[in-house]
């Protein structure tokens, strides 16, 4: 298998104007890489970085230094400079994120929201909506919510609905931001279910979660934060280590 | 030129970008040399201390790729409509270079084509949905007739394939077939955006610009109108310019913004990136007044 992502000295400071201009690290000199069809986990203490990691791969944050080589099927990109143009383009066709918490528009139905990511990608509608009804089945998501916003949906249901949305269009790379927070032990195992399957069929994830045994169960490999200022002196950085089971 | 409408998912092959803006500017005044160097968001000021220019906008740049939704955002007076207004011949920009993909295969200056060059872009690859309905529509003649004007503009002189199309654009835009003849003055402020909607995209135009759009609407009509741009925009690959000073209406319809204030691009950027990781101060200060 060859390496998909290549992360070489990411850092992420937050300048705060509102504050005078006050700079927060959020993380800093972050080195690692995941294989094609890896799962990856990555873990530490909450405000060690592990988000910010995830928001800077997919540029939801602009990153502050580093590089992170993707191999793209039109060859390779750095993610944390490529031209926004070309970070669309991916988003679209090749790199899934699953945000902690679902955020959509209270007029678009759970089928609807799933199918759109598919449209995007070229299906046709009719396709697009059978997926989705495949992945609803799969994650057992009642047929009775289908039709509704997953605005009105309880914290478990809306994580299936963000789930699916990502795993709809089977990305070569999936990012997850604590995928199974909140959910009880049945949706939970759907949830892993999905990312095994997901993984199976060649995706490679990153996966951000506090939940141990999530982890141990879907990652190949775990990685550990600590807080990126904690350390003694200015040259502290990230304490990555890699924790192969 | 009223062509049978291209349907689905028609992603644009297309290379390059659809519009091209270098250095643009419009100023109100005689201009002076201190004009770009002494106003702009450093200043807090679009008028030039030495000469009393108004610089409404200046040093614009930006590229517009096929399919895309562009948005600019900023407060009153920032030049964003100003923007928007130049680039759709409505006012006539000072300084800078447009390229549009469509026009001579993007080589010349659109700003430098002759009159009714310009006439004929606006009308055949353009569409404009102004805020207030009576600058998109003249309110005295039928929804019809409205965007019929559109397409005698561009050409199309068929009566009856004139009626057609405006009657499928209407249903397109959800606005009651019957309504067809009938007057737009009389219609609700959400029917006759709708009315605009359907008429800026009478020709298929490859550029359509909304300024304001939802402005002065009431919110559940705010929502239905957004949702039907959105679900065009989706359908028929509409490559969008979006204004507006409402961060909700930038993350629902746009991938990329461009802020704007005292005349100048502040940031530019992805809009999620916008609106979680802003830069500028004045960025941060917008998302941070959210309410």
């Amino acid at each position: 298998m060859g390496k998909l992502l290549l992360v070489d000295n990411l850092s992420k400071v937050f300048k705060l104007h509102l504050l005078g201009g006050r700079e927060v690290v959020a993380c800093r000199n972050i080195s690692f890489g995941v294989n094609e069809g890896e799962a990856l986990g990555i873990k530490g203490p909450s405000g060690a970085g592990k988000t910010t990691i995830l928001k800077c791969l997919y540029r939801t944050y602009l990153p502050s230094s580093g590089t992170a080589v993707y191999a793209s099927l039109k060859g390779e990109v750095d993610l944390l400079n490529a031209p926004e143009q070309s970070i669309l383009e991916l988003r679209r066709q090749e790199i899934g994120y699953v945000a902690q918490f679902l955020r959509v528009i209270p007029r678009v139905s759970a089928l609807q929201i799933v199918a759109e990511e598919l449209l995007l990608k070229g299906w046709d509608c009719n396709r697009a909506l059978a997926e989705a009804r495949r992945l609803f089945t799969h994650l057992r998501l009642p047929r009775e919510l289908w039709d509704a916003s997953p605005y009105t949906f309880s914290g478990g249901e809306q994580q299936r609905v963000n789930v699916a949305r990502a795993a709809a269009k089977q990305p070569r790379l999936l990012l997850l931001d604590e995928p199974t927070a909140s959910l009880d032990l049945e949706s939970k195992e759907r949830v892993r279910e999905l990312m095994l399957w997901l993984k199976n069929a060649g995706t490679a994830l990153v996966v951000v979660s506090h939940d141990q045994e999530i982890l141990q169960q879907v990652a190949d490999r775990i990685i550990f934060l600590d807080y990126p200022a904690q350390k003694q002196g200015e040259e502290a950085c990230s304490h990555v280590r890699d924790a192969y089971r | 030129m009223a062509q049978p409408e291209k349907e689905g998912n028609a992603v644009s092959k297309e290379q390059g970008p659809v519009l091209q803006v270098r250095g643009l500017g419009k100023f109100y005044g005689e201009a002076c040399p201190h004009c770009i160097n002494s106003t702009g968001p450093a200043w807090e000021s679009n008028i030039c201390p030495a000469c009393g220019t108004i610089v409404a906008c200046a040093e614009i740049s930006f590229a517009l790729m096929a399919g895309s939704v562009l948005g600019v955002v900023g407060e009153s007076g920032s030049g964003k409509s100003t923007l928007v207004q130049c680039l759709y011949f409505d006012l006539a920009p000072s300084t800078g270079e447009a390229f549009l993909g469509s026009y001579v295969g993007g080589k010349k200056n659109i700003f430098a084509a002759s009159a009714q060059e310009k006439r004929l872009m606006r009308n055949k690859l353009m569409g404009m949905v102004y805020q207030n309905p009576q600058q998109g529509l003249n309110l005295d003649f039928s929804a019809g007739g409205n965007i019929a004007e559109k397409l005698l503009m561009a050409g199309c002189f068929h009566v009856g394939r004139i009626r057609a199309r405006a009657g499928a654009l209407l249903e397109k835009t959800e606005v009651p077939l019957k309504r067809l003849d009938h007057l737009p003055r009389f219609f609700s402020g959400g029917m006759q955006q709708r009315v605009q909607i359907a008429k800026a995209l009478a020709n298929n135009p490859g550029l359509v610009f909304l300024d304001e759009v939802t402005t002065g609407l009431d919110v559940s009509v705010q929502a239905k109108v957004l949702d039907l741009i959105r679900s065009l925009q989706r359908e028929l690959a509409l490559t969008i310019i979006a204004v507006s000073h409402d961060l909700g209406v930038i993350r629902l319809l746009t991938d990329y913004t461009l802020v704007m204030k005292n005349g100048r691009i502040v940031e530019q950027g992805l809009t999620d990136q916008i609106l979680s990781d802003p830069q500028h101060p004045y960025t941060q200060l917008l998302v941070s007044s959210l309410l």
